[in-house]
This record gives structure tokens, C-alpha cells and sequence, in this order.
């Protein structure tokens, strides 16, 4: 019984110990940032926006002083975290990741409640176009061959998206507007989800983004990609502009706070994010995970934005109006 | 009047009232969104009845009432979850640990007010400290969670 | 030779797992899965997406190492909150808690928890032994299950209602719509337009997984134990010949049930997006229909215990398979796992093999020398976790009051999910004493979301192809889970008619 309460005064001890310890590291510090900034990510772990937001993590420590917090908080598509972002206190501590189109469509649909007023932005650092594939086994190789293959007969060939109201969910709509192609439109649940349904030819054809599908790609067929040139890491893939088809789509990722953020914390936000990213070490680290980058400063983000909006939110009323009907 | 037909009534009218709410809101929801909570409530209505007809049929049959068998818990029960929403209203205005901690003093003291001498209190007042100490190694140290702090912390 | 390859990998593999360093790792990994595992919302999905960062810095094989353990202890470690207190650390052990809390109350606290980590090992070593020996042909085929036949297992998950519901089955089908009716509130999946908000800009959330079972096992505990009135939760005995004692159970009564339950966890792991919870329900359910005496279960008997453990220990390396053949990650947690090999720029798939095969199958090796160490390190944490048991009932409520809404909160930051988990908490307690059980409410809220997932791409195919036998009912696998569903339904009711024949010829024979 004696050997108990030295045991447990010793850990005591050192619990109190370690205590003080905390709160003497914790008042040291001066000028913002004093502490980690927490990150919001409105998608769960594991998916494409952790792993950017984890490789700006590597740096973080020599921009600001700190590692970031990472907060997850998925849910509707990122409906959820972004609505969440918009609540949190402006003090520049909290900042979180947006996606685009989604920020245009979801407080259209109503999923999310807030507009692109409620955001100072940080940066827009990343941009990818999509992909239009086939199953391996699938007879339609080409882009000309799966268009052949779906006229005459709308509604019955079947075509996967990765998510409600996205960027995938938006260029097909984009490419179905000009071209007719008149797929029934399968909405899993994450790429992974709709991976598995290409890879076990469920489906007839499927829009996505690069990432999902990268792993896998010698298994499938790639008809063509949303962007102006071809992809670095996948040379025969044809444009769709190269296919006579004008879209050009892409998920776009910016870094935001709350609206009305001090100005001077504002700026060093600004200020890092544009040192990190302009690190050749970090591009090294974000080109072997084959992301897109694209670099827009803090203070033209929201021009651009407003620009894109209202090209988009016009497609987006087309389609619903006619989906009504 | 029978306990367990007490029971029935109240499983059946809550699904009854929870079901046909939902039903009432998803027939006005468009096409695909609709599809599944339909099937799913109207069968809550449907076994909702189901059991409801049963207990009116049982009404008749004599069970033993045994102890414990009402759908009203103990006067205790009720005080336990008023002062868990208390609690849970009061993090937003004290922050998580202070109101953990007068949480953990004032449950225990309901629970067993014959604890309130001075050596057993202090043992709570320990115990809870060294309880919200771990907490706090393993949220706010390691985890890092935003822990909500109001006027305290 | 691709075989002898494989081989020599395997055993490489097996040596780089087997240095100091490497099994540092392993032992550290498993104790601090086992810690977060017992925490009710925090999940193996959550340790290791926090401990992706510190693989950074580290060799890719042994980032994998460190996640494969605490992924593991996590696993098993949310079994011992709910034998000892009644409150599944993860969700994968809902079903543990069944017949483990009713043998803690009998005081049989430390021979339930031995036999669920015994039975935890034992699956998890059937899951890991699937994955070396056939990912890459079981990846090609865990693809062909489609959105109809996902439909029909939910539906035959959902026939399990009928196992966890003893007293009255209808009760217990009412308790299961209303937990897939909360899994309907929040956004929709297929437009994400709100649903059942009733214009409240907190519900467009939705009730999430995490947050409700946390309510329907936590909270309402928290008023159980209160309406009990004891000075314990139960009187903490020790059990003599603990070792012994446990194996020989196992390994000669409980022979047939562990070997199913970790085939059916294994088989529900490779199907991408399934998971723990539902392996280890249907698990639970399965033993019981198959059980002689099937109303002994919930009474405290070890065959629950066994079902559910081995059932969602078997799933980690099964979930592995559509990731390590295809890069498909089957579950939440494996993302978190293929991230921290994509930072490496490793990809994992059909390539991985070429390009990488010596750190896909020091991974798979370590995952069979964690399950090994954890029966170990399990037994020695064993008897410190059961002392929580020693703590008394006034403190105890509290606290678990307490870590039930630390617990909701921390998984979004958000105080919507605490008040969500107070709701279903108040909810499950009410209708636990008019007999609606926490078991179906809880089944309904796990399958809710995957049923209606995949109840509406089934619907979008039919009008594509504009027919309904061909996509519900005339595919060879849709096929067999109806019949399946069937044959479970109406196989204890001849059972039952067939043993009370018997008994009734019986009784004549006597009376002649």
C-alpha cells in the first residue's frame, strides 16, 4: 500500500510539474501569430485537400512560427465546413479552405448558407481540370466513339460523378449542354466510391478528377481533359478543345478567413501562404503528388471569383430549369 | 391498468407522431431526394400501428406489475438530465472545464448527498481535477481539438 | 516466378518489420490505439489521420507500420469501454457490448475482456492471412459487387433486427426505421438539397454516426446508472486460470463461431465502403441464429463476445485489400492510411506490387506481428483497464457525461453534434423503457446512409436501363442475398416449430 502513495505523489508531482511547464511555454511568445493557426477542412481525412493542406503544414513552421491545427469538418459536400468557417471568430486564427465551383453552387441550391462576402481570402493556390473516362472494357475508346455510342438513345447509358453539386457534377453538365449526350447521371459517394464502380465496370462512363483515378489509370480509358493544354504527367490525353468540344472546367482551392480580419494579420496570412508556396522545396513535394498548382494573390482573388461566378451560376440555372421540366 | 400496455402506447405514439411528421415532410420533397425516407416512414407508421393495435388487443390480459416498469424514470433520472443540458448550455458560457468541474461536484452531490463532509469532497474535488487533467492531456495537448472557452475556461 | 517473388518479398518484409526499431513502433502504436480506441469518439480514423504528419519525416514502410498498429489497438481497444461500461469506444463495437457488459455486471469483467482480445487477434490475423495471400485477385473481384448487390446486404444486415431484438420483433423493426430515419436528416446525397430541417440551420449538419451512437450507448447509460442506484457498476472480481480458462473455451466450443465471424468479416471488409460496424452486427446476429440456445445471448455469454470482436478485428486487413490491389481505400480509416503513402508519392494499386512490393508487404507482415504483440501488450493492460470498474458510481456518472460530449465534439468541432448526441441519448433512454432496444436503433443509424446510398443508384440504374428485374433481382449475387435474407428470416421459425414438435412427441411418449 506504501509503494501505492509514493507512486502516486510522484505523479502528481510531475503532472504538476509538467503543467507549469505548459503555461510558462504557452505566455512566452509576442506578435501574431502567437499560436498555431487552426485550419478547417470541410472534407474528411485521407482525401486530396488533407494531403495539400498537410504539405503547407511542412512549412508552416518556418512562415509563421507554428504548425497548423487541422479541424475536420466534412459533410454535404464541403457545404458543411464552409458554413461552419463563416461562424468562427475573425481574429485570423481560424482560417479554412474553400472549393470552387462549390462555392458558387451550393448557396444557389440552398445546401450552403453563406456567400462569398463572408470570406477574406488568403490566396487561391491550386487548380485541376477533370477527366472523362471509360472502363478498360469498354467498347467506346475514344471520345467521338462514346458520343456516337449515346446518341439516339438519351437516358439509358449510365455516367458516375464523385459528388453532388461539384466540379465534376458542373463540367459534365457543361459538356452535355453543347454536345447532347443525355447520360443518366450516377452520384456515388466519393471518388473512391465511383472508382470502384469504373473499375468494376458499373458504370458506362464517369467525370472526375485527376486524383482519384490517377492510380488506376493504365486500367481505364481516358477520352479527354477539362483544360486549356494537355496534362504534363498525361501527354496522349487529349483537350476537349482538341476534340472540337469549348469547355474548359477546374476545382479550384483557396485559402479564407472569416470576413473582417485585422488588416495586419491579414497580411502576414497573405504573406506566408505566398512564401510557402513559392518554396521550391513545397512545389518539389506537390508535383510528386501530381497536384495542379495555380497561384492568384490574395488581393485578386475575390475579383476573379465574382468573374467566374457569374458564368457558372448561369449554367447552373440552365440545367435545373430544364431538369424541372 | 397494465404496465407493459403503458409501454406500447408510448412506443407506438412516439413512432406514430416521428413518422408521419417525416412522411408529411418528404412527400413535399422532390423526386430523388424523397425516395428513400417514403419507404422508411411510412413503414415507421405501419409498425407504429402494428403495435399499437397489439397493446389495445393485450389491454385485457392481467400481468403481474413488477417494479420499475413505468415509462417515467426515477425523480433522480430527471434531475441527472436537466443538469446534463444545464451543463452542456453552460459550455458555451463558462468554457469546457470550469463547467466540467462544477458538473462533476454537483452530480456527485445529487447522487449521493451523504458525500458532502468535508474529506469525501475534497476527494471529488481531487479526483475530478486530476480526471479533467487527462482530458485535457489527450484533447487540448495532443488532439488539439478547439475546445470552446467562455468567460473561464 | 511471381509466386517465389512474393515470397521472398513477404519474408524481406517480415525481417524489416522485425528490428528494434520496428517493433519500438509496433508496441508504441498499439498502447495508444488501445487508449483512443476506449474513448468514445475517438476513432482509428482519428488517431491515425492525426499521426499522418509525424510519418512525414519517417521511411514509408515504417510510417505504414506505426498506422497499421494504432489502427489495430484502436479496433480492439473500443471493446474494453464497452464490456467494462456498456459504451462502444468505436463504432465497430456496438455488438461487443451486447453480451460483454451483461458479463461485467455478473462479474465476469476480466474473462470478457480477455476473451475479446484473444478473439480480436484471432480475426485479425484471418483478415491480415487474406490480404498476403490473394489482394490483388480479390481487389478484381470486390469491385464486381455493385450498388444492387450492396442494396441486398444492407437488407440482409437489416434481417438481423430480428436476432437483437428478443422480447418483440415489431418493436424492434420500429426501432431500426427510426435510426434510419435520423440518418436521413441533413443534406440529401444526391442533389444536397436540406432534408427534415424544418428551416433550422443547425439540422442541414445532420445526425452524424458518431455523435448518435455516442447519445444512444452514453448518455442513456449515464441515466441507467443512475435509475440503478448501486455504490459500482459491478463488484471486480478476478478470475482464476484466466489463460487457460479463456482458450479452452474458445478453441473448443466457440471453434465454429469464431471461424465464421471472421470469414464474414473478412468478406464485409473487402467491400468498399461497409466497414466494422456492420461485419461486426452482422456477425453478432449470425452467431445467434446459428446458436442452439439463441436466447441465451444478451445474458452475458462469450459466443457475442467472440462474434463481434473477431468479426471487426478481420475487417482491417480485408479493407486493405481494395487499396493494396486497386487503391481503392474500403473504409474511412484506410484513406487516412493510402494518404500517408501518397505524401511518399507511392501509389498504391495493380502497380504497387512492381514498383513498391517491398513496402506493401513489410506493411501486410507487420500488421500479422501487431496482431501477434497485441495479445501481449493487451494482457498487461488488461487488469488496469478493468480497475475503472473500482471507480465509484457518483463520479463515474459525471465523467462519462463528460467524455460523451467531449467525445461528440471533438469529432467536427462542433457544438450541433453535442446537442444531436443529447438527442438521441434522451431518445434511446425513453424508448428503452418502453422495449425499444439500443440495438436496432443503432443498427438502423449505421445502415441508414448506406442503404439509402445505395437504394438510389440502384433506382437511378433502373430507369436507365428501364427495367426492374434486371438490376434488383437478376443478378447472380442479388440473387443470392435474397435468398440468403429468406432463409435467415424463416430458418429459426422452422427451427423453433421443429424443436417444439420433438417436444411435444415428447410428452406423448411420456404420457404413453
Amino acid at each position: 500500500m506504501k509503494h501505492f502513495r509514493v507512486a502516486n505523489l510522484g505523479l502528481i508531482i510531475i503532472l504538476l510539474c509538467t503543467g507549469i511547464l505548459l503555461t510558462f511555454f504557452t505566455g512566452a511568445q509576442a506578435a501574431f501569430p502567437e499560436k498555431g493557426i487552426t485550419v478547417i477542412l470541410p472534407f474528411g481525412p485521407g482525401g486530396g485537400t488533407d494531403m495539400l493542406t498537410r504539405a503547407f503544414d511542412v512549412y508552416a513552421e518556418d512562415a509563421f512560427g507554428h504548425n497548423f491545427i487541422v479541424n475536420y469538418k466534412p459533410g454535404a459536400g464541403s457545404a458543411v465546413g464552409t458554413t461552419a468557417l463563416k461562424k468562427e471568430s475573425n481574429d485570423g486564427y481560424t482560417i479554412g479552405m474553400g472549393s470552387l465551383p462549390h462555392m458558387y453552387l451550393q448557396p444557389a441550391s440552398g445546401s450552403g448558407r453563406y456567400t462569398l462576402d463572408d470570406f477574406d481570402y488568403i490566396a487561391l493556390i491550386a487548380s485541376e481540370p477533370q477527366l472523362m473516362v471509360t472502363p478498360k472494357a469498354s467498347p467506346n475508346k475514344t471520345y467521338a466513339e462514346l458520343k456516337k455510342a449515346t446518341q439516339g438513345k438519351p437516358g439509358e447509358m449510365t455516367l458516375g460523378i464523385p459528388s453532388p453539386l461539384s466540379e465534376t457534377w458542373l463540367s459534365y453538365h457543361i459538356i452535355n449542354n453543347k454536345e447532347n449526350l443525355g447520360f443518366t447521371v450516377i452520384t456515388y459517394q466519393g471518388g473512391g466510391d465511383m472508382n470502384a464502380a469504373l473499375l468494376g465496370n458499373q458504370v458506362e462512363a464517369a467525370m472526375t478528377n485527376i486524383g482519384p483515378v490517377y492510380g488506376e489509370i493504365h486500367n481505364l480509358n481516358v477520352l479527354g481533359v477539362t483544360s486549356t493544354e494537355r496534362v504534363s504527367f498525361l501527354p496522349d490525353v487529349p483537350t476537349f478543345q482538341e476534340l472540337g468540344v469549348d469547355v474548359v472546367t477546374s476545382v479550384e482551392r483557396v485559402f479564407m478567413a472569416p470576413k473582417g480580419v485585422p488588416p495586419e494579420r491579414l497580411k502576414v496570412l497573405r504573406e506566408g501562404f505566398k512564401k510557402i508556396w513559392h518554396n521550391p522545396d513545397f512545389q518539389e513535394r506537390v508535383k510528386k503528388m501530381r497536384y495542379g498548382m495555380k497561384w492568384i494573390d490574395g488581393e485578386d482573388v475575390r475579383s476573379y471569383l465574382e468573374e467566374e461566378k457569374e458564368a457558372i451560376l448561369d449554367i447552373y440555372e440552365k440545367t435545373v430549369a430544364e431538369k424541372k421540366k | 391498468m397494465n404496465p407493459s400496455v403503458n409501454k406500447d402506447l408510448f412506443a407506438g405514439i412516439f413512432g406514430l407522431a416521428f413518422g408521419g411528421l417525416l412522411l408529411y415532410e418528404s412527400i413535399q420533397l422532390s423526386y430523388p431526394s424523397k425516395a428513400f425516407p417514403l419507404l422508411i416512414s411510412s413503414s415507421t407508421v405501419v409498425f407504429s400501428l402494428l403495435i399499437l393495435i397489439f397493446s389495445v388487443l393485450k389491454r385485457n390480459v392481467k400481468v403481474v406489475p413488477s417494479e420499475n416498469d413505468g415509462i417515467l424514470p426515477s425523480r433522480l433520472t430527471i434531475y441527472i438530465i436537466i443538469s446534463a443540458i444545464i451543463y452542456i448550455l453552460l459550455i458555451d458560457l463558462l468554457g469546457f472545464y470550469s463547467s466540467s468541474f462544477f458538473c462533476i461536484i454537483f452530480v456527485s452531490s445529487i447522487l449521493s448527498p451523504n458525500h458532502l463532509k468535508i474529506k469525501p469532497f475534497i476527494f471529488t474535488c481531487l479526483s475530478s481535477f486530476i480526471f479533467l487533467f487527462f482530458v485535457y492531456i489527450i484533447f487540448s495537448f495532443w488532439i488539439k481539438t478547439s475546445i470552446p472557452d467562455g468567460i473561464l475556461i | 516466378m511471381p509466386e517465389i517473388s512474393i515470397i521472398s518479398l513477404a519474408v524481406n518484409g517480415l525481417w524489416n518489420v522485425l528490428s528494434p526499431y520496428g517493433l519500438l513502433l509496433c508496441t508504441f502504436g498499439i498502447s495508444l490505439g488501445i487508449v483512443v480506441g476506449a474513448l468514445p469518439g475517438l476513432s482509428s480514423t482519428m488517431a491515425c489521420a492525426l499521426l499522418v504528419p509525424m510519418t512525414f519525416s519517417m521511411q514509408p514502410s515504417t510510417g505504414l507500420i506505426l498506422l497499421g498498429a494504432i489502427w489495430c489497438g484502436a479496433i480492439y481497444g473500443g471493446s474494453n469501454a464497452a464490456i467494462l461500461l456498456n459504451i462502444p469506444g468505436t463504432p465497430s463495437s456496438i455488438a461487443t457490448a451486447f453480451d460483454g457488459y451483461p458479463m461485467t455486471r455478473k462479474g465476469q469483467s476480466e474473462r470478457a475482456l480477455f476473451i475479446g482480445l484473444v478473439s480480436s487477434v484471432v480475426g485479425g490475423i484471418v483478415g491480415v492471412l487474406v490480404l498476403l495471400s490473394a489482394f490483388a485477385p480479390l481487389a478484381a473481384l470486390s469491385v464486381k459487387f455493385g450498388k444492387p448487390e450492396f442494396f441486398w446486404l444492407c437488407i440482409f444486415g437489416l434481417s438481423t433486427i430480428a436476432a437483437l431484438s428478443p422480447g418483440n420483433a415489431i418493436k424492434g423493426l420500429l426501432g431500426a426505421s427510426i435510426g434510419l430515419l435520423l440518418g436521413t436528416i441533413g443534406l440529401d446525397p444526391i442533389i444536397g438539397i436540406p432534408r427534415f430541417t424544418f428551416g433550422t440551420e443547425m439540422l442541414i449538419e445532420g445526425i452524424q454516426l458518431v455523435p448518435g451512437l455516442i447519445g444512444i450507448f452514453a448518455f442513456a447509460q449515464v441515466l441507467e446508472l443512475t435509475e440503478q442506484k448501486s455504490v459500482v457498476i459491478a463488484e471486480y472480481k478476478t478470475t482464476p486460470n484466466l489463460i487457460r480458462n479463456v482458450f479452452g473455451e474458445l478453441f473448443s466450443t466457440c471453434k465454429a463461431n469464431l471461424l465464421r465471424s471472421s470469414i464474414i468479416g473478412t468478406f464485409i471488409g473487402m467491400l468498399p465502403g461497409a466497414g466494422g460496424p456492420v461485419a461486426s452486427l452482422v456477425a453478432y446476429g449470425e452467431a445467434k441464429r446459428w446458436d442452439k440456445d439463441p436466447k441465451r445471448f444478451g445474458s452475458g455469454v462469450s459466443d457475442g463476445i467472440v462474434a463481434s470482436e473477431s468479426a471487426n478485428n478481420a475487417v482491417i486487413g480485408a479493407s486493405l485489400v481494395p487499396m493494396m490491389g486497386l487503391g481503392i481505400p474500403g473504409c474511412p480509416t484506410a484513406a487516412v492510411v493510402m494518404s500517408g503513402l501518397l505524401v511518399h508519392g507511392i501509389l498504391p494499386g495493380s502497380k504497387m506490387l512492381l514498383e513498391s512490393g517491398d513496402i506493401a508487404y513489410t506493411f501486410i507482415m507487420s500488421l500479422l506481428l501487431v496482431n501477434i504483440l497485441m495479445l501481449f501488450i493487451g494482457y498487461g493492460m488488461l487488469r488496469l483497464s478493468a480497475n475503472l470498474l473500482r471507480v465509484p458510481t457518483r463520479l463515474l456518472i459525471p465523467m462519462v457525461l463528460i467524455m460523451a460530449v467531449i467525445g461528440s465534439y471533438t469529432l467536427r468541432s462542433s457544438m450541433v453534434d453535442v446537442y444531436v448526441m443529447l438527442g438521441c441519448g434522451i431518445l434511446s433512454f425513453f424508448l428503452g423503457r418502453a422495449g425499444v432496444g439500443a440495438g436496432p436503433l443503432s443498427l438502423g443509424l449505421v445502415l441508414g446512409p448506406l442503404t439509402e446510398d445505395a437504394f438510389n443508384i440502384s433506382l437511378t440504374f433502373m430507369q436507365a436501363k428501364n427495367s426492374f428485374l434486371e438490376v434488383f433481382i437478376t443478378r447472380p449475387l442479388c440473387i443470392f442475398f435474397i435468398l440468403l435474407t429468406i432463409t435467415s428470416l424463416c430458418l429459426p421459425v422452422l427451427l423453433d416449430r421443429r424443436k417444439r414438435k420433438k417436444l411435444l412427441l415428447n410428452r406423448k411418449r411420456k404420457v404413453l
